[in-house]
Formats: C-alpha cells, sequence, structure tokens
C-alpha cells in the first residue's frame, strides 16, 4: 500500500499516517536525522517492542512511578537533528495595507492592488474535489482563480504563516522570514477535516479526505466515508463506489443540492457505530452495528473544522458551533475572516463571503449549519465508540482523556494539563479540537507562537 | 472563613495543607484559571544552589519537602535528580563560584569543579561546576494534584479581587471585579506578580513586580542533556518528553507586559542553544510563551506578614523566579501559621519588615 507507517512514540505502535497538511501528526518525521515527508516517499517501519503505556498507569501505578525516570529511553525519539539547508534566512520586514492569509478560493477572491497575500498554498483543495457545485461551474472558477492569479501575480508571496510576534505577523518563506504589520487582515486560512475516534482508527489506510482527494483517489475507488456533512458527500462523490457512515445518535446536516447529489449516485448513508476495524491485505474491513463493510479506504470527511489556531494566534476569539461541532472564529474590526476559515465548505459561499455577498438565506440553504445553528448534537460527531487514539503526537487514547474526564476535569485546557494532550509535534491542532468537540467546550487550548516548529 | 487569592502553586498549596488539618472554611478566589500566572509558565526545575545563606537553609527544608510531597500526590510529578551546570567562561567567573562553592560545601551541599566537556554534547571545552543535589519535576503534575486534593471540598470562585476590605484594623473580606463582597477573617495573598497590585490597593508598601521572561521549547530528541545549564545569556534543560527548554538573560522593562514572544528573543535562544550543544543543528522551535517573575527588591520570597498589617492578612509571593519549587514547602509553614498561629523561624526571616528594618536577603541566582 502507498501508505506510510510510522512507530508512535510512547507506545511504539504502527500508525498509518493520514494527513497530507505541513504541521499535521507524521505527515514529517525525523530519518536518520534528516527531515523526511513521508506523504511524498513512503515510508514503512515495523516495531519490534510495543510498550503498554496509558496515563492512568504513569500517574497511579507506584511501579511506574518509581522508574519513570527510565522511561523516556523507551521513547522513538529522534537522536540527532542534522543541519538543514537554507538555514540562516534573511528577516525582512514589510508593512502594507490589507494582508491576505491564505491562497485557496476566498483568499484569492479577495484580492486587489492593496492587498498582500501569502500562502503556503495556491488555489488548494477545489483543484482536486471533483464534486459538482451549486451555482456555478467548478472549472469556470479555477480559470477565475487563474486569472486573478496572473493579474496579481506580484502580491502573491508563497509563504507560511508562523505566528504573532512582538514584532509582526511573521511568515517562512523558501528564503527568508517575513515580518509583516498590516493595517487590515483577512484571514481565509480554511479548515480541514481530522480523524475521528473508534478502535484501530490508527490502522494503516484510515486517511484524511485532504489525503485522498490530492494523493490517492486514482488509485483506491472503493473506499467508506466517515462524515455528517456536506464534505462527507463531496469526498463520496470523488470516489467509483463510496459508503458514508456517520455515528449512532447523529443527525447529519446536508444540503438540498448535495443530498439530491448523493441520491442520484445512489450513495449508501449508514447510521451506526464502529465496533471494530480489520486490515485484509489491501482491504480494509469496518465492522459496525449495522454490519461490515469492505473497501480499499476509510476516508474520514466528519466536517471541514476551520483552522482556529491560526485565528486564535492572531487575535481572535471564536465560538462553538453545536449543529456542526466546529470551533468558529469571530471578526474584529482590524482582522475579517473569510471562507473555510469560518468554517465554510462551499466554494460557492467562501466566494460570496470575500466579497462581502453571503446572506443568510444562501448560507442557509449551500452551507447549512455555519451561519446559524439548526440543531444541537447530542454527543460529538468524531466519537463513532469511546475506544480508540485521540492525540496521535503524544499517543493518548480515548480511556487516557477518560482518566482526566473521571476526575473530573472537563475543559481542554484541565485535560491537556493531567495527560499532556496536545503538548507533541502537532501542538494540538487536531486533538484539541476532538476533546473539544467530545466535552462541548467553548474553549480550546492556547495556541501560541510558532504554530509551526521553526528552524533558526 | 479563610480566603485564599490566587489559585495557583502556592494558594492550592495552601489549601491542600488546610485540608490535611481538617479545616472545613476555606474559599479560593482565581482571576483566570489553576496556575495561569506563573505556576503553568516555568521550566519545573529545583535547586539548592542559591546566593544567600537564607535561601539555601530554606532549600535544604523545602526541597526535601517537595521530593517527599512528589511521592505522595496524586499525579507523578517525575521527580528527577539531574543536577545544575554552569559554563565557567573566564577567571572572573571561575573565582567567584570558588567562593560560591566553599560558601555551599559549608552550608552541606557542595558541587564541584569539571570539565564542560565531561558532558560530552557540550561543544564549550573549558572549566564547568556542576550541583548534582538539584534536579527537575513536573510543575503541572504537582498543581494539579493539590487542584484534585481540594477541587471537592473547597469552593473556587473564578473572579478577579480589587480591594482587600478591612474594619477596625482587622481584614473582613475581599471586593471582587463583579463587584461581590466575600467574607473571610483570614486572607492570604498568593497572587504571584499580581500581589503587588493588592499591597499597593491597601496602601502597604509594593515590594513585588513582575518582569516578563521569555521561555521556549524545541522539538523532541532522546533524551541525553540531563542537567540544567547555565550559560552566559542563557540557561536550557530536556524534559523527560524529549523536548529543549530554555531561555535567554534579557532586560526587560518591569510591568505587566504581554504574555506573547519576539522573534529576535526566539533567534537568541536558539543560535545560543545550538552553538553550545551538539546534534540539534537542524532542530526547530516548537513552541514558546511568557511569564512574569515576580521581582522583590532582594530577589527573595514574602511570607508571613508585616508587624503593622491589618489583622488577618497574610501573604506569601514575590519568589522572584523559584517559587514553583518552594510552593509545597511554603504552602505547609503557611497552613501552620493560618491555622494553628504556628510560626517557623523562616517566616520572621523572609516577612515584608525585612525591608523596612534593612534586613534585607540580597539573592543574586536569579535563574
Amino acid at each position: 500500500m502507498e501508505i506510510s507507517t510510522i512507530i508512535s512514540k510512547r507506545r511504539r505502535r504502527i500508525i498509518g499516517v493520514s494527513y497530507i497538511e505541513h504541521g499535521l501528526p507524521n505527515v514529517e518525521i525525523i530519518l536518520n536525522g534528516k527531515r523526511s515527508n513521508v506523504v511524498e516517499e513512503v515510508h514503512n517501519e515495523s516495531s519490534l517492542l510495543k510498550i503498554p503505556f496509558n496515563v492512568k498507569q504513569f500517574h497511579r501505578n507506584p511501579l511506574v512511578r518509581k522508574f519513570t525516570t527510565l522511561l523516556p529511553n523507551l521513547q522513538n525519539l529522534p537522536n540527532r537533528y542534522d543541519k538543514v539547508q537554507n538555514a540562516n534566512k534573511a528577516i525582512e520586514n514589510i508593512n502594507v495595507k490589507k494582508l491576505i492569509i491564505g491562497g485557496g478560493t476566498s483568499g484569492i477572491s479577495s484580492l486587489d492592488r492593496e492587498t498582500l497575500l501569502v500562502s503556503e498554498d495556491i488555489i488548494g483543495d477545489i483543484e482536486y474535489d471533483e464534486s459538482p457545485l451549486p451555482q456555478i461551474e467548478r472549472n469556470e472558477i479555477i480559470k477565475r482563480l487563474k486569472e486573478k492569479i496572473i493579474e496579481f501575480e506580484s502580491k502573491i508571496i508563497k509563504g507560511r504563516y508562523i505566528g504573532k510576534f512582538d514584532e509582526g505577523l511573521l511568515f517562512e518563506t523558501d528564503s527568508k522570514f517575513l515580518l509583516v504589520n498590516a493595517e487590515n487582515v483577512i484571514v481565509a486560512s480554511g479548515g480541514r477535516t481530522l480523524r475521528p475516534i473508534f478502535k484501530n482508527n490508527y490502522l494503516p489506510g484510515i486517511i484524511s479526505r485532504e489525503l485522498y482527494l490530492r494523493k490517492l483517489k486514482k488509485k483506491y475507488s472503493k473506499i467508506i466515508v466517515l462524515g455528517f456533512t456536506d464534505i462527507s458527500i463531496r469526498t463520496a462523490l470523488n470516489a467509483e463506489k463510496a459508503t458514508l457512515i456517520f455515528p449512532k445518535g447523529i443527525k447529519p446536516v446536508f444540503s438540498k443540492f448535495y443530498l439530491e447529489k448523493a441520491n442520484e449516485k445512489g450513495l449508501q448513508m449508514i447510521e451506526g457505530n464502529i465496533e471494530d476495524v480489520k486490515k485484509e491485505k489491501d482491504k480494509i474491513k469496518i465492522i459496525t452495528d449495522k454490519g461490515e463493510f469492505n473497501g480499499d479506504l476509510i476516508v474520514f470527511s466528519t466536517v471541514k473544522q476551520p483552522r482556529v489556531e491560526i485565528t486564535y494566534n492572531i487575535g481572535l476569539n471564536y465560538r462553538f458551533n453545536k449543529t456542526l461541532h466546529i470551533y468558529q472564529p469571530q471578526e474584529n474590526e482590524k482582522i475579517r475572516v473569510i471562507g473555510g476559515s469560518m468554517g465554510l465548505s462551499n466554494d460557492y459561499t467562501s466566494i460570496l463571503s470575500s466579497n462581502n455577498a453571503l446572506d443568510l438565506n444562501t448560507c442557509r440553504e449551500f452551507d447549512p449549519g455555519i451561519c446559524e445553528e439548526t440543531i444541537e448534537q447530542s454527543k460529538s460527531p468524531y466519537l463513532y465508540s469511546e475506544d480508540g487514539m485521540v492525540c496521535e503526537c503524544e499517543d493518548l487514547d480515548m480511556k487516557d482523556i477518560s482518566f482526566a474526564l473521571n476526575l473530573g476535569f472537563s475543559d481542554v485546557e484541565g485535560i491537556k494539563r493531567v495527560t499532556g494532550l496536545g503538548t507533541g509535534h502537532c501542538q494540538g491542532k487536531v486533538c484539541s479540537y476532538l476533546v473539544g468537540s467530545i466535552t462541548k467546550n467553548n474553549t480550546l487550548i492556547s495556541f501560541r507562537s510558532p504554530l509551526y516548529p521553526v528552524i533558526i | 472563613m479563610i480566603l485564599i487569592i490566587g489559585a495557583g502553586a502556592h494558594g492550592l498549596s495552601i489549601a491542600y495543607h488546610l485540608k490535611k488539618k481538617g479545616i472545613n472554611d476555606v474559599i479560593l478566589i482565581e482571576m483566570k484559571r489553576i496556575g495561569y500566572g506563573s505556576s503553568s509558565r516555568n521550566a519545573a526545575r529545583y535547586r539548592y544552589h542559591f546566593y544567600s545563606k537564607e535561601n539555601v537553609e530554606y532549600a535544604k527544608k523545602a526541597i526535601p519537602y517537595l521530593i517527599s510531597q512528589a511521592k505522595e500526590l496524586f499525579l507523578n510529578s517525575t521527580i528527577n535528580t539531574t543536577g545544575y551546570l554552569w559554563i565557567l567562561r573566564d577567571e572572573r567567573q571561575i573565582e567567584s563560584f570558588k567562593k560560591l562553592d566553599s560558601f555551599w560545601k559549608g552550608l552541606g551541599v557542595g558541587g564541584k569543579f569539571v570539565k564542560c566537556k565531561d558532558f560530552d554534547y557540550l561543544t564549550y571545552d573549558g572549566e564547568c561546576y556542576f550541583a548534582p543535589q538539584d534536579g527537575s519535576f513536573h510543575h503541572d503534575y504537582i498543581l494539579y494534584s493539590y487542584y484534585i486534593e481540594i477541587m471537592n471540598k473547597y469552593r473556587i470562585i473564578y473572579d478577579e479581587v480589587t480591594e482587600i476590605v478591612l474594619g477596625s484594623g482587622r481584614v473582613k473580606g475581599v471586593k471582587t471585579s463583579s463587584g461581590k463582597i466575600i467574607q473571610g477573617e483570614k486572607i492570604v495573598i498568593t497572587a504571584g506578580a499580581w500581589s503587588g497590585k493588592l499591597l499597593q490597593k491597601e496602601k502597604l508598601p509594593n515590594y513585588i513586580e513582575p518582569e516578563r521572561k521569555e521561555i521556549f521549547i524545541t522539538e523532541p530528541i532522546k533524551y541525553y542533556i540531563k542537567p540544567l545549564i547555565i550559560d552566559n545569556e542563557v540557561y536550557f534543560s530536556q524534559t523527560l518528553k524529549g523536548e529543549i527548554i530554555g531561555g535567554t538573560e534579557t532586560e526587560t522593562e518591569r510591568g505587566f507586559l504581554p504574555f506573547t514572544n519576539s522573534f529576535s528573543e526566539m533567534i537568541k535562544f536558539a543560535t545560543r542553544l545550538k552553538s553550545l550543544v551538539k546534534r540539534i543543528e537542524g532542530i526547530g522551535i516548537l513552541r514558546g510563551w511568557s511569564g512574569y517573575y515576580e521581582m522583590t527588591p532582594d530577589h527573595s520570597h514574602i511570607i508571613g506578614y508585616g508587624e503593622d498589617w491589618p489583622e488577618g492578612l497574610y501573604i506569601d509571593a514575590g519568589y522572584s523566579g523559584h517559587g514553583m519549587m518552594f510552593a509545597p514547602y511554603s504552602g505547609k509553614l503557611m497552613a501552620d501559621l493560618i491555622a494553628d498561629d504556628r510560626k517557623d523561624a523562616a517566616i520572621t526571616t523572609f516577612s515584608p519588615d525585612r525591608f523596612s528594618k534593612n534586613k534585607l536577603i540580597a539573592e543574586k541566582l536569579v535563574i
């Protein structure tokens, strides 16, 4: 299979790589001192020694407590970090009137003469997601975006937002660090899907929508999609054959447009909990309370979760959306939020939002749940069972989270402090949202600068 | 009713020790969240090696108590004897450590001069001073253990205390920013860097000023740097999880600066760290944050009360960068004082009266 497998940090179990975005768990690992992108270059590890680590044992087992200082030797960690090329980057200060962070559909649509746009990824998801769009032709949007990119070529810089510092907003490009001071900021940094929770959810072959669309769509045509929103259907529409599963008790939030598309395709939709997952050669089997399903891959597409770590880091508050279980940033006078950053998953509504032309009715119809909450989910739509991995970097499972919950901690910050959740390589870009959704919290953790490791 | 202002390590430790005594009426008032101030922002190290005799003597009681508490408390505090290592760059530094060495030996906590090369991951080839008795722990696990012990026993009110209410020479309660008045016969200020604000409000001399410090951690690497290492302008150590954690010595103005980081400090830390340690040329900085050192004029803590203070008012604050390691022991002393009126000799030594009586405890080793 063309999916990398790596050894986890504390339990030393084999984890299948599931993301493609820079900074998410196990996209980049250190191999013999070198940084290696294991999505680009497939790498397989096997684990000889598995460690039965869990947080409860760590805190409460007298023997573990006695020998705690020996534990570091058991962790799977790099033993060196070799020098990287283009270290010692120059630092440049820039003042601009308007700054756009993010170069997807909404970001590019917002470009004008007074603006500087910085983004790691130009155009982005729309080029890979072949599902139809309402009101407009997908290819027409791509064409228009490309024209805009040519028109404003000098206003676009390829770079990554690193975080807010005393000196300004820091970006890293291939050749330098940019410290930008802007009068107004538009955040168009989009959203992403996150790995839901169920038994054996770390097995190879369970991947994100983004990895599927960008890398594996052509090779694997029969998939099981996990999710309850429009993007779940859209993922399924990209595959030849798909089954969609959402957790028991979750009320799906589909627009009329995509529900019709799903029916046209004959997409099977199951409301069920996942009891187990089994890997069988090149196939993966999912066992639910509604029966067993087979596919080449399990593609999680629960909901497009805005990258709130970016908006929070810049200085925006956010609120918890009880319908979609997403965190939505709240704008202020100086910082606007558009497109996927506000939770929108549809390119049509995204473009409208970038032109300040998204009205409530259109939003309701084409991106339900975003502009107003319609229902309250009784539980987390990420939760397919009470077992499974939650924090990939620090190797924490649902039972580790339960240890903290049982002690009386109900906020993500408290759970983090007791279990170490979100303190690993990705700094909580996945697990804090999952635990926030499980506990229905209004607050996540403090997403501090730098948001991604910076090599100086 | 005993009111504790501030649910950080010191406030929670006092509460824990009051609970042990079977005291029922305690309320904690917290401005933000558990450990919001310095308790969740420190580097979690302990040491015996201070500049002043008073602080060494205090540490000789406080550190063994920290270690015994760590064994007893609910969460695994990961106590680890690692040592502190000072890099001595010139003759002047070597001379001053010779004096410190004989001073520490006299107090029973002597270290030794070593070649820096003995620590084979260091690039510096010269003299070092190693203090083997010092070590590390996990601050959150101490803090949250105390919290777990008291969470179902005492009430915690999340509100900011704006004023201590007095009447006929004694405390009556506190006023909060939401306009509430909470009554209490005894009030202890454990508000860390914010403690000075409350003293000022009562027209008592304000001896506590915040000084912002920045701290950074790297990506994790296999555990190999055991001691806390102190060089000119930079200090660092490694956590059991593998990150290298540390900061720089940079002059900053005092005051409540925002909890942000500067890119220049991050560069300074990364550059100094990489020039000193092998195998990490390409390591990335993973996260930064900042916090306040709660500085007093002599860089030593203030505990107990002043002679001319209103009856029933206590303080336990001003630790100037070494508050976390002393929290368990200070909490015990303070609980003895508040509940049983038992006054340990250290309470007199570290009382706020030392400033007016000119009995300062000049502490020069602030790390």
